[in-house]
C-alpha cells in the first residue's frame, strides 16, 4: 500500500542528494498542472540561517523520489538553472492559490473547492486525489482520474466519484483503488 | 575475524606503537562508504584534532587503539568529514529512519559490516551517501 | 542617552522588517500551473 501526502506538506521539506547526504535546497512552490493532473516540478530556497530564493529549480524528471522527510534527487547537477527549465516551473505565476478550482460532477453536484492535492509518495509521486473544503467549510478527499476534464474554473469528474470521498486520509488510498478498479482507470504506477 | 564497534572504540586511548605514549582519545571513525570501509582515525577534537590513516593503525582492540608512529599523523582538514555514528538515516525515497546508533566493522580490514539504526540494519551495500545532513540509504522498497 | 535607546528601536524594527520580508520571498505553496490556450 502507498504511502499519501498531502502536497502543501512538501513546502520547506529538504531536498536531499541521494549522492552527497547534503541537504542542498528546501522546497518552496510545488508546480501543478490542473490540466495533465500531475506535479511539474518545485522552485526552491536557499537551506539556512538568514537564506533567501535560490534561483534554480526542480523539474519532476530529475527528482529521485517523493518521500514525508525529504525530496530526493540523484545528485545536486539535478537543481537546474531556470533558463533549461519549462516555463511553467522557472516562471510560476506569481499570485498564489489558484488551486480554488470547483470540483462538479457530471451529475450537477458540486463537491467543493480545491485546497490541496493528494500525493503518492515514493518514486512515482502521482497525484492521487484533492483535498477540496465543501460548502459547510469541512474537508473532503476526492479522488482524481488519469483523465480529467478542466475547463474555466470548474474541475469536472463523474458522478461516481462522489461514493469513494472519504474524509480521512488513512481510508483514502483504498477508495482510489476501488474508484479506479471501478470505472477502468489506472494510473499506470507500479504496485 | 574480530569485529569492532564505533560505539565501543569512541572515548579509548589511541598509543603509538613506538613510543608506548598516549596520543589523545578517539574522537570518531572516518569512512568511505563508497569503498565500505573505515579509512581512519580522528584523535582529539577542535583545533588541534589529527587524523590517523587506516593504514596507520597497528590495532584496533577491546581497550585501545594502536598506531605506528606519531609521525604519522595529520591534522584534521576542514571542513571535518562526517561522523557516520549518530547522523540521521534517510532513505533514498525520502522517509526518515532514525539515527546509526552504532556501526560494527572488521578490526583488521576496516571493512564494514554493519550500520545499526533505530528500527533496522544496514549492510554496505545499501550506504548511498554520507554527508553533513544524512546517511542516505537504499529503501528496502527500492530494490537492488 | 535617549538618543541611543531610539536608535535601538529603530535598528531592532528594521532588522524584524528585513527579517518579515526573507520570509515572505521564501514562502511557498501549491501553484497551479496556468492553462495553455490551444
Amino acid at each position: 500500500m502507498a504511502v499519501l501526502l498531502l502536497a502543501s506538506k512538501l513546502v520547506h521539506l529538504p531536498v536531499v542528494s541521494v549522492d552527497s547526504g547534503e541537504d542542498v535546497a528546501e522546497i518552496k512552490d510545488v508546480i501543478y498542472s490542473p490540466e495533465e493532473g500531475r506535479l511539474l516540478g518545485f522552485t526552491l530556497n536557499k537551506r539556512g540561517f538568514l537564506k533567501g530564493r535560490m534561483s534554480e529549480v526542480l523539474p519532476t524528471e530529475l527528482v529521485h523520489a517523493v518521500g514525508e522527510a525529504a525530496v530526493m534527487i540523484d545528485n545536486d547537477a539535478c537543481l537546474i538553472d531556470p533558463s533549461a527549465a519549462s516555463d511553467d516551473v522557472a516562471k510560476p505565476p506569481a499570485n498564489r492559490n489558484v488551486l480554488g478550482n470547483s470540483v462538479v460532477t457530471d451529475g450537477g453536484v458540486r463537491l467543493g473547492v480545491v485546497t490541496d492535492l493528494v500525493l503518492e509518495l515514493g518514486r512515482s509521486f502521482a497525484v492521487t486525489g484533492y483535498q477540496v473544503k465543501a460548502e459547510d467549510g469541512s474537508h473532503r478527499f476526492v479522488p482524481l482520474l488519469s483523465q480529467l476534464a478542466v475547463s474555466g474554473d470548474v474541475l469536472m469528474v463523474p458522478a461516481a466519484t462522489e461514493e469513494f470521498i472519504r474524509e480521512e486520509l488513512s481510508g483514502f488510498e483504498l477508495a482510489v483503488d476501488k474508484f479506479r478498479a471501478q470505472t477502468g482507470h489506472g494510473a499506470g504506477h507500479p504496485s | 575475524m574480530s569485529t569492532a564497534s564505533f560505539v565501543s572504540v569512541r572515548g579509548q586511548p589511541v598509543l603509538s606503537r613506538t613510543t608506548a605514549e598516549k596520543v589523545g582519545n578517539v574522537d570518531r571513525l572516518i569512512v568511505d562508504i563508497k569503498t565500505g570501509r573505515v579509512t581512519g582515525v580522528v584523535i582529539g577534537q577542535g583545533r588541534h584534532a589529527q587524523v590517523a590513516d587506516w593504514g596507520a593503525i597497528t590495532g584496533v582492540g577491546p581497550d585501545a587503539v594502536v598506531i605506528d608512529s606519531e609521525a604519522h599523523l595529520a591534522d584534521e582538514q576542514q571542513p571535518s568529514l562526517p561522523d557516520l555514528w549518530g547522523r540521521r538515516l534517510l532513505t533514498d525515497l525520502g522517509t526518515a529512519a532514525g539515527m546509526v546508533t552504532d556501526v560494527i566493522f572488521d578490526a583488521e580490514t576496516g571493512a564494514l559490516q554493519e550500520v545499526v539504526g533505530d528500527n533496522e540494519v544496514f549492510g554496505p551495500t545499501r550506504l548511498l551517501g554520507l554527508g553533513s545532513y544524512a546517511l542516505v540509504v537504499r529503501d528496502a522498497a527500492s530494490g537492488g | 542617552m535617549w538618543i541611543a535607546i531610539v536608535a535601538l528601536v529603530v535598528l531592532l524594527m528594521v532588522v524584524v522588517l528585513l527579517e518579515m520580508l526573507r520570509r515572505r520571498r521564501r514562502s511557498g505553496g501549491i501553484i497551479a500551473a496556468p492553462r495553455r490556450k490551444h
